[in-house]
C-alpha cells in the first residue's frame, strides 16, 4: 500500500511537471468560475470553443504539447489523494512550487514555532524551514534586531586573532550534510548554489545564479557536483534562456535567469561590496535567531531553562574610581571593541572610560574641577556635566584612544585635554540631553538652558520651575523637566511655553520621556507615568523601597530600567503594573543605570561599575 | 484592446490596463505595440487566464505600489483583502494554478496573494494536520522526530 501511494506522488510529481512544461490547462474538473468578468463585457472570449474546453481539454493538451509529450507520464487525475473519500485534489505546495516561490510561502510565516512546525512535516519540508533565507528573513523581520555596522569587521577580527574563540553562529557544515541528504528536490540546492557570497548575494537582490544545471550539493562529496536532474523539468518553464515570447527575450537580457519573483526575496535593501561580506555569508541565521530569541527572554524575566525561575544576568565589577560614580554611558557604536565600551563619571572629577574586552580601564581623564554628575554620549562627542558649573564638551574618539606607552591608565590625564569646549553655568550641571536637534542643560540655578550644537552657544535660556532642575529629557521639540520643588513640567524647548503642568508629593529626582508617557521617579519611592497626550496618571509602579535615583530606557525591548537608593533595578513594561525583574547586586545606592543589548550597567556610591550580562553562554558581539 | 491566446487555443480580448496589470504582457506591448496578432501565452491554460484576469479587472485602478509598499504588503499575512480573499477561496489545484500564472505573468500582488494564502493555511496547523491538508507522507523516522523536536526546543512558546 505504502508502495503504491509513493508511486502515485511520484506521477503525480511527475504530471504537475509535464503539465508545465507543456503549459497546458491542468484543471481536471470544471471550476465554478465567476463569469462577471465575461458578463462585464470587459472580457471577450472570442474562441467559439471556449464552451466546450474542458472536454476538448485532453486533445488541447495533447496537441500544444507536440514533441513534449513523452513527458505526460500519467495522467493529472493521479494526484487525487484518496478517491475512496474525496475528490478535493491536495498539492504539496513547498514541493510543487518553483522554489523562489515555495520560500515566498515560508517567508509569510513569522514566528519561529510556525516555521519550525513546517520543519516536522517531512523530510523535503524540514530541509525548506531550516535554510538560511528563512532565518534570515525571520530576524531581520523582528523589529529591533539587527546585526552591528561593523559585524562583518567584528567577524573578520576574530578570525585573524587566536587567542579569541571562533563565532560559534557559523554554517555547521555536518549539518547541512544531513539536510542535504534530506533534500528530496535537488533543484533546491541547484536553485541555492553553496558558493558562500551566494545567500547574501540573493538575499541582497544580486542574484547571480549559476549554470542552471550545475547541482552543487554540500556534504556529499565532490561526485555528487555537476548532477542533472530531470526535476529541472519545472524550472524550465522559468527558463529564459529559450523564451517563448519578444518579452521573454529582453527580459532574459535583463535579468539573466532571475524569475520574477527572485525579487520578492528581496529581504534587505543593503548592499554590501563583495569583499566585505564573506563573512556575514557564512552565518547561520537560525542559530543567530535562537540566540537573539533567548537573550530577549532573559531580558523580559522568562527563563529559557523551563525551572520556573527567571534568568539572573551574571555579573562582573570595574574596579578604579576613588570615590562614588554618579554617572555612566554605554558604548556598542561601530570601532567600540567587540563588546563595547562604558564610560564613568565619578566625585572623584575624573570620567574613565572602560573596554568590556579587556574587563578594565583603558583611559582616565581629568577635566572637570568638581563632581562629575552627568555624562550624555552623542557619537563622536561626550557631554559631561559637573559641580564645577560646567559642562564639558569632549572629542570622544580621542577620548577612548588607547594609551600609546606604558602609562598607567587609571592615572588621570590632566594635560592636552581633548576639550571641544568647555560651557559655564553659574552653579552644578545637574542634567545633559539632546537629539537631532537640541542640546540642553539642567543646571542647579533653576534654570534649562538650550545650546547651539555647533557653535554651543545658548540659544534661550528659560526657567519654569524656580527651583534646581534635577533633570531633563527632550523629545522633538518638547522636553520634560523635574524640579526639586515637587513640579513636573512639559514645554516647548522652541517657546518657552507650557504644554503641561504635574505634581508628585515627594522630590522627582529622575525623569524618561518615551512611549508617550513622562515617566518620574520620586522620593515616594513610586514611579509615576503620565500620558503625555492626556495628562492622565497611567500607572504608579510600586515597587523600589527608597528613593528611585535613575531611570533608562531599552527601545529594542520596549523596557523601563529603574535604580534606586535601596540598591535594587527593575525592569518594567509601560503595560504591566508589575516589574518583570528585580535585580539586587549593590550594598549601597544606585546613581546611574544604563542599558546595552545584553548587559546592564549600573553605578553608586560603591565606586564600582557593576555590568550585568544577559548574554551569559550566548555570543551576543553581533547584535546591535 | 489586447488580445491574448492561452495554451489551449483559446482567445481573449482585453482592455489594456487590464492586461498591462500582468508586467510581462505590458512589457511585451511596450516591445511590440499594439496589434491584431494575439499575444500568446502557452504556459496559461483558459480557465486560469479567466480567473486571473477577473482579478487584474477588480484590481485595474490600482497604484502600482511603490518598492517599500511592495516589501511592507510582504510582512503581513493575515491582510489579504476582503474582495482577494473571496477571490482566492478556490481549491487547492487552482490555487496552484493561479500562482504559477501570477508568476510567470509577472502580477506581484497576485502572486503575494496565492503565497500568503498557502502560509495562513499552513499557520495554526500541527505538523499532522498539514500533512493531511496536502496528502504528504511523514518520512521521518520516530528517532529523527525526536531529534528535530529537540533541534526546536528553543523557539516553543514560554
Amino acid at each position: 500500500m505504502q508502495s503504491v501511494k509513493m508511486q502515485r506522488a511520484r506521477n503525480a510529481a511527475a504530471a504537475v511537471a509535464a503539465r508545465v512544461w507543456s503549459g497546458s490547462s491542468p484543471l481536471t474538473k470544471s471550476h465554478d468560475l465567476h463569469d462577471d468578468a465575461l458578463r462585464s463585457g470587459v472580457l471577450n472570449v472570442t474562441s467559439h470553443e471556449a464552451a466546450v474546453l474542458p472536454k476538448n481539454h485532453g486533445d488541447a493538451a495533447a496537441e500544444s504539447m507536440g514533441q513534449d509529450s513523452a513527458f505526460l507520464v500519467s495522467s493529472p487525475n493521479t494526484r487525487v489523494a484518496d478517491e475512496s473519500e474525496t475528490s478535493e485534489v491536495m498539492i504539496d505546495f513547498l514541493n510543487e512550487l518553483p522554489p523562489e516561490l515555495a520560500f515566498s510561502v515560508l517567508l509569510h510565516l513569522k514566528s519561529p514555532s510556525e516555521i519550525l512546525n513546517v520543519s516536522l512535516v517531512c523530510k523535503s519540508w524540514y530541509v525548506m524551514a531550516t535554510d538560511n533565507i528563512i532565518w534570515k528573513a525571520a530576524f531581520e523581520a523582528q523589529e529591533s534586531w539587527t546585526l552591528r555596522s561593523d559585524a562583518n569587521e567584528l567577524l573578520e577580527k576574530r578570525a585573524l586573532d587566536p587567542s579569541s574563540k571562533p563565532f560559534p553562529y557559523y554554517m555547521d557544515e555536518t549539518s547541512r550534510g544531513r539536510r542535504a541528504g534530506w533534500a528530496a528536490r535537488p533543484s533546491l540546492q541547484a536553485w541555492r548554489t553553496d558558493d558562500a557570497s551566494s545567500d547574501s548575494d540573493r538575499l541582497l537582490g544580486d542574484h547571480e545564479p549559476a549554470s542552471e544545471y550545475t547541482v552543487f550539493l554540500d556534504g556529499l562529496g565532490d561526485d555528487s557536483a555537476d548532477v542533472t536532474y530531470d526535476y529541472f523539468v519545472r524550472n524550465e518553464r522559468y527558463d529564459t534562456s529559450n523564451p517563448s515570447t519578444p518579452a521573454g527575450v529582453r527580459r532574459a537580457a535583463q535579468r539573466g535567469l532571475a524569475t520574477p519573483s527572485t525579487v520578492a526575496l528581496t529581504s534587505s535593501p543593503v548592499r554590501i561590496p563583495a569583499a566585505r561580506k564573506q563573512h556575514l555569508a557564512r552565518l547561520d541565521w537560525r542559530k543567530l535567531y535562537a540566540a537573539r530569541l533567548v537573550l530577549d527572554q532573559r531580558w523580559q524575566g522568562k527563563s529559557p531553562s523551563n525551572d520556573g525561575k527567571p534568568f539572573l544576568p551574571p555579573y562582573t565589577y570595574l574596579i578604579g574610581h576613588e570615590d562614588a560614580i554618579y554617572c555612566v554611558a554605554n558604548d556598542e557604536a561601530e570601532d567600540s571593541g567587540t563588546n563595547g565600551r562604558i564610560v564613568t563619571g565619578s566625585r572623584d572629577h575624573t570620567i574613565k572610560i572602560w573596554s568590556c574586552d579587556t574587563k578594565s580601564c583603558i583611559r582616565t581623564w581629568r577635566g572637570h574641577s568638581g563632581s562629575v554628575l552627568c555624562i550624555r554620549l552623542e557619537n563622536d562627542r561626550l557631554y559631561t556635566g559637573s559641580s564645577d558649573g560646567l559642562m564639558i564638551v569632549w572629542d570622544y574618539s580621542q577620548l577612548v584612544a588607547p594609551l600609546s606607552d606604558d602609562r598607567d591608565p587609571q592615572i588621570a590625564e590632566t594635560k592636552d585635554l581633548p576639550i571641544v569646549s568647555r560651557v559655564s553655568h553659574p552653579w552644578s550641571v545637574l542634567d545633559i540631553d539632546f537629539n537631532e536637534k537640541h542640546l540642553i542643560t539642567c543646571c542647579r540655578d533653576g534654570c534649562v538652558r538650550v545650546w547651539n550644537k555647533k557653535d554651543f552657544s545658548c540659544i534661550l535660556c528659560y526657567s519654569p520651575h524656580c527651583s534646581p532642575v534635577n533633570s531633563g529629557r527632550l523629545c522633538g521639540d518638547r522636553i520634560v523637566t523635574i524640579a526639586g520643588n515637587n513640579s513636573v513640567h512639559l514645554w516647548d524647548v522652541t517657546t518657552g511655553d507650557t504644554i503641561r503642568a504635574f505634581q508628585t508629593e515627594h522630590g522627582p529626582a529622575c525623569v524618561l520621556f518615551v512611549e508617550g508617557l513622562i515617566i518620574v521617579g520620586t522620593k515616594d519611592p513610586l514611579m509615576y507615568a503620565w500620558d503625555v497626550e492626556t495628562g492622565e496618571l497611567q500607572h504608579s509602579w510600586q515597587g523600589h523601597e527608597e528613593l528611585v535615583r535613575a531611570l533608562a530606557y531599552d527601545s529594542r525591548r520596549k523596557l523601563i530600567a529603574s535604580a534606586g537608593y535601596d540598591g535594587r533595578v527593575k525592569l518594567w513594561r509601560s503595560d504591566s503594573e508589575q516589574p518583570v525583574l528585580t535585580l539586587q547586586r549593590h550594598q549601597d545606592q544606585v546613581l546611574d543605570v544604563a542599558l546595552g543589548v545584553s548587559r546592564i550597567i549600573t553605578v553608586g556610591k560603591e565606586r564600582s561599575v557593576c555590568v550585568r550580562n544577559f548574554g551569559h553562554g550566548l555570543d551576543t558581539t553581533l547584535f546591535a | 484592446m489586447v488580445k491574448l491566446s492561452t495554451s489551449d487555443g483559446e482567445e481573449f480580448t482585453v482592455e489594456r490596463d487590464v492586461a498591462e496589470r500582468s508586467v510581462l504582457i505590458k512589457q511585451m506591448l511596450e516591445d511590440i505595440g499594439e496589434s491584431d496578432q494575439a499575444i500568446p501565452l502557452p504556459n496559461v491554460s483558459s480557465q486560469v487566464l479567466k480567473k486571473v484576469l477577473e482579478y487584474c479587472e477588480h484590481h485595474r485602478a490600482d497604484p502600482t505600489p511603490t518598492v517599500e509598499e511592495a516589501e511592507e504588503s510582504r510582512k503581513r499575512v493575515t491582510d489579504i483583502g476582503e474582495w482577494d480573499q473571496k477571490f482566492i477561496n478556490v481549491d487547492q489545484e487552482m490555487l496552484f494554478e493561479i500562482i504559477l500564472a501570477a508568476n510567470y505573468l509577472d502580477i506581484k500582488p497576485l502572486l503575494d496573494v496565492g503565497c500568503k494564502t498557502v502560509a495562513l493555511m499552513i499557520k495554526g496547523k500541527t505538523p499532522d494536520e498539514i500533512r493531511k491538508l496536502f496528502n504528504i507522507q511523514n518520512d521521518f523516522t520516530p528517532e529523527e522526530e525526536e531529534q528535530i523536536k529537540k533541534e526546536n526546543e528553543w523557539a516553543e512558546d514560554r
